[in-house]
């Protein structure tokens, strides 16, 4: 649907991974625009949406990006492999579900979906894990979904392997961009990613089939992630909801959503490319929490009672039972009563 | 109802305190919302509500009388779906996906009838009122502009 891009995505770049104030200088020296130049460029930025103040003595400082320039930018900023089209992104000021927007996507373009990344400022009608609502006040978090369409003759896609990669790809980059005093995100099964305890990030996975133009079938996986980026405890009325959630600003760290969300789409197109997938286990083993309690679950409507014994990133929760028995819990049909 | 005269002086009202939306409601249950922009000033746009229920007391033949001559559009009877913004308009979700609504469609004060692009934002535009879609003003991949009628509406 959109042109050709409006902003100078490597100005805004520049711009966005600064936390002091920088001089005019600098970023001439930096990107190579200069006087009227880089006066428009700015302009132009700002006429997207930016927030850009400056300071005679100090310079420029980004307050906040606007939305008219996250396109642009997360096209520049994650490119889809070589030889790929470019990546398609849609910004939406409010939309139900970019579930459901992402799942229109592939029905109408199929395999030249893929990649793309549909972001909402507020979701209406967010989805989570079994049939949850994702609720989350607008602008204060962001809340996107990204489509991976398997490779010709891949098979069918697993919900599991996208939904243990694409936690190790949020935990990653809610790291990343809080360096240099990195949080310590942790992943709490099957599709939280948590810090201190508290939620920080949700992630829920669908998969779909369809038959493509030339009748071979195209197997989708419909990613959406949520992320807390400056949700503050009075933005939340529910009090038990409230001491169950954090957000990068809770936890010390003002970070502009656009950074969160190119941190994410970035890492969770590597963690989807990477093979072998050993490393990627392990590092996903290391960061969940295993709790040592007896603990309840309901599972394709039985409850059972039990112990954690190990995490499996494709068979789920393994679980010694009170019974003695060990059972696998998948991640699709079980749901933590406590 | 309200005459010529008086809607002129609420108007000079809401522009002089700078209100963006005025809703009154008479004892005979007629209802008139004033919006307007505060960036585009002196467009005020004006929606006419009808009565949420029949009132006993209003009397039914005169009222939807009244109210002709401020009907946003040509058509008798219809309400136009109009444009919050200046940007592209688009009747679906993506190049070859169906269309949001069809000539016909019902339609709800919440369904989604098309999207309007903006600096690369896309916001998708609610009916805002419950009826069938008559008519489909604009093209897609048209350029609006802010306060353009997008669609019409048969109220019911």
């Amino acid at each position: 649907m959109s042109g050709s891009a409006i902003i100078h995505a490597p100005l805004l770049d520049a711009l966005l991974h600064r936390t002091e104030p920088i001089a005019r200088e600098s970023l001439t020296a930096a990107i190579g625009l200069r006087g009227m130049e880089l006066l428009q460029e700015l302009r132009r930025l700002a006429d997207a949406g930016c927030v850009i103040e400056e300071h005679p003595q100090h310079g420029l400082t980004l307050l906040e990006t606007g939305l008219g320039a996250w396109e642009d930018y997360l096209r520049w900023r994650c490119p889809l492999a070589a030889g790929e089209q470019p990546r398609r992104v849609e910004v939406y000021r409010t939309t139900g579900s970019t579930q459901d927007r992402a799942r229109a996507l592939v029905e109408s373009l199929g395999r030249a979906a893929h990649g793309a990344v549909i972001v909402a400022d507020e979701q209406t009608a967010g989805r989570g894990r079994l049939g949850r609502r994702w609720v989350a006040p607008p602008g204060k978090a962001v809340t996107f979904t990204m489509v991976n369409i398997a490779a010709p003759g891949d098979g069918r896609v697993s919900v599991d392997h996208h939904m243990f990669a694409t936690a190790v790809a949020v935990a990653r980059a809610a790291e990343a961009v809080t360096r240099p005093s990195p949080i310590d995100a942790r992943i709490k099964w099957p599709n939280d990613v948590m810090c201190d305890g508290r939620k920080l990030a949700g992630i829920l996975v669908e998969t779909f089939s369809r038959s493509g133009n030339n009748g071979t079938p195209i197997h989708a996986a419909i990613i959406g992630v949520g992320v807390n980026v400056s949700v503050e405890p009075g933005d939340v009325s529910d009090p038990a909801l409230r001491d169950r959630l954090t957000s990068l600003v809770i936890l010390g760290h003002r970070v502009d959503r656009l950074r969160v969300l190119a941190g994410c789409v970035g890492h969770i197109g590597a963690a989807l490319a990477a093979s072998p997938h050993a490393e990627l286990v392990a590092e996903w083993k290391r960061r969940c929490t295993i709790p040592s309690r007896r603990m309840e679950w309901e599972s394709d409507g039985r409850r059972i009672h039990g112990h954690v014994i190990d995490l499996d990133p494709y068979d789920g929760l393994i679980v010694r039972t009170d019974s003695g028995a060990t059972i696998h819990l998948p991640a699709a049909t079980t749901t933590v009563i406590g | 109802m309200l005459d010529p005269k008086t809607l002129k002086e609420l108007v000079k009202l809401m522009v002089a305190n700078d209100l963006t939306e005025l809703d009154l409601q008479d004892p005979q249950g007629e209802r008139v919302t004033l919006k307007r922009n505060a960036v585009h000033h002196g467009q005020p746009v004006m929606h006419m509500v009808p009565a949420p229920a029949p009132v006993a007391s209003v009397p039914s033949a005169s009222a939807p009388a009244a109210s002709e001559p401020a009907a946003p559009a040509a058509d008798e009877g219809l309400v136009a779906i109009k444009s919050p913004m200046v940007g592209t308009f688009y009747t679906a979700a993506g190049p070859d996906a169906k269309a949001f609504v069809a000539v016909g469609s019902q339609v709800s004060a919440d369904t989604t009838v098309c999207i309007i692009e903006a600096m690369k934002v896309f916001n998708e535009i609610k009916a805002e009122t419950a009826g069938t879609i008559q008519k489909i003003l604009v093209n897609n991949g048209q350029a609006v502009e802010f306060g353009q009628p997008l669609y019409l509406v048969k109220p019911g």
